[in-house]
């Protein structure tokens, strides 16, 4: 083939490409979210907020350099045998985008100076429906604490690593950019075993009485 | 008539398609250049972000004779278009997913294939080092970048504390909170001295690059070597800091604190020009022996 050729044949699948990179935008999923405290009331099944009892409101420390859209909220729950747990509810638009995507808490709370224990993924049953979330324990001097989180894409329930990364993928090849939330509780307890099962009672009285469009983003529906 | 001559030994290619072929290129890759301007490049750690583009064209321009020339019989025009469109296909899913890593993954590639269509084996591989260093470009994503960057920020917090408690200052440490006298002090990302890793990588294995008269496996070598001095001069700058701020105060740490990240910018970059210099001297001297 003459340069000539070759050079007219690589311009036209260039400029071929390129008209169909115009032709086909990403869409993002750009559902308009209400405020997140929303998903955390005041009282749901025996458990009753730290604020609603007089006590310090819950500080959300928000990330130094929230990106737009990055939504935080934060709360401290009492249950009905003085359990304490803390849920963390974050929200951000475009799960591809590196300044949006959810860390790991394992990698948090390392950065915060705790020791991380090993994790351990269980399924859990909530509100009707099942999935995989992730515990792990981690401790600071005499502080122990039990996290127990999940993530999800476009209200699909997800954990970091290969799981995700396919849901990632499927996502791309269908052209839809997902939204994302990263659920986490922790209870701070020496023995994990009932701080687990501590987490795992705030979850089910939880998702089962939350709203359903809350339910349809933090759950997933079946 | 010697002009000839040269036009002859290097003929090189200006003609109407080549700048065809390199339009529609720089057509496709706007976009990209554009998001990663947008999104990538304001980020202080990727803050070298618009040297890699602009240190290509240097490279590529620069070594010219070597690969633009169009009587090149080592053409493999099926292979270079399979290369083309399969990273095509690659950039296409990456800007429709928004996924900017792998859309400025494709660069590279779709290059490859330009060069391998165009003008055959041997300009690919006169040009393989600016094409490699082009995937340098490519963001990391978040949860590589931050355990590389609280991993680091520990290691240097770690060692500075551990150096200064055998000198018996009164030092301790809390995560990433180092208390120094008086001071508390919280080590930010940038203390991890991601920005100034990448930089130095950058920039030495440019300079390596273009040393003449070396051989590629010396400089490999030197290359290798950037990454302990980076590591090196960081731990030293972050060292310094905490000095600065127990002996004087902390607002004098704080004017300070740029000065001495180009210090070790500077610092690093003249121990490998040394270090290179040395090795010269000592082949110099073992061949006068050896003669």
């Amino acid at each position: 083939m003459q340069y000539k050729a070759r050079a007219y044949l690589c311009a036209s699948v260039l400029l071929i490409s390129f008209g169909m990179l115009q032709l086909f935008e990403p869409s993002a999923n750009t559902e308009p979210t209400e405020g997140i405290d929303q998903a955390l009331p005041d009282t749901f099944d025996t458990w009753v907020r730290a604020e609603y009892l007089g006590l310090a409101p819950a500080k959300v420390i928000a990330p130094a350099e929230a990106a737009e859209g990055v939504m935080v909220s934060e709360a401290i729950y009492f249950g009905s045998n003085n359990e304490r747990v803390m849920v963390s509810l974050s929200y951000a638009p475009n799960q591809f985008d590196s300044r949006f995507t959810a860390h790991r808490p394992e990698y948090c709370y390392k950065a915060q100076g705790f020791t991380t224990g090993p994790t351990n993924d269980r399924a859990l049953r909530l509100a009707d429906r099942e999935f995989e979330v992730r515990s792990l324990t981690v401790s600071k001097g005499p502080r122990q604490e039990t996290v127990t989180y999940w993530m999800t894409l476009s209200g699909q329930p997800v954990l970091p690593g290969l799981s995700r990364m396919a849901a990632q993928i499927g996502y791309a090849v269908r052209g839809e950019i997902p939204d994302g939330y990263l659920i986490r509780v922790s209870t701070i307890n020496d023995d994990d075993k009932q701080a687990f099962d501590i987490n795992r009672r705030f979850l089910t009285a939880w998702a089962s009485s939350m709203e359903k469009e809350w339910h349809q983003q933090l759950v997933g529906i079946n | 008539m010697q002009n000839r001559e040269l036009t002859r030994q290097y003929p090189i290619d200006y003609s109407p398609e080549t700048w065809l072929v390199l339009t529609s290129l720089l057509l496709i890759l706007a976009q990209t250049f554009l998001r990663l301007r947008a999104d990538i490049w304001p980020q202080e750690q990727y803050s070298y972000g618009p040297l890699i583009p602009l240190i290509f064209c240097y490279l590529a321009f620069f070594k010219r004779k070597d690969w633009l020339r169009k009587d090149q019989h080592d053409t493999r025009p099926f292979v270079g278009l399979l290369i083309i469109v399969l990273s095509l296909c690659g950039l296409f899913l990456g800007r429709r997913a928004s996924i900017i890593a792998l859309e400025t993954a494709a660069i590279a590639p779709v290059i490859l294939g330009l060069v391998v269509t165009l003008y055959g084996i041997s300009s690919a591989r006169a040009l393989r080092f600016p094409i490699l260093f082009l995937l340098l470009a490519i963001p990391l994503p978040g949860i590589v970048m931050y355990t590389l960057t609280s991993q680091l920020k520990l290691f240097n917090a770690i060692w500075a504390v551990d150096l200064l408690y055998y000198w018996d200052y009164p030092v301790a440490l809390d995560g990433v909170v180092i208390t120094i006298g008086p001071y508390k002090l919280f080590l930010a990302d940038a203390c991890a001295g991601i920005h100034s890793l990448f930089a130095l990588g950058i920039l030495g294995s440019v300079v390596v690059y273009l040393a003449p008269n070396r051989s590629t496996r010396r400089k490999i070598m030197l290359c290798a070597l950037l990454l302990p001095l980076a590591l090196l001069s960081n731990f030293v700058r972050v060292l310094s800091l905490l000095l600065v701020t127990y002996n004087f105060n902390d607002a004098i740490a704080e004017q300070v604190h740029e000065t001495f990240g180009y210090m070790s910018f500077l610092i690093s970059i003249s121990l490998l020009l040394y270090i290179d210099h040395k090795a010269q001297q000592f082949r110099k001297a073992r061949h006068a022996i050896q003669s």
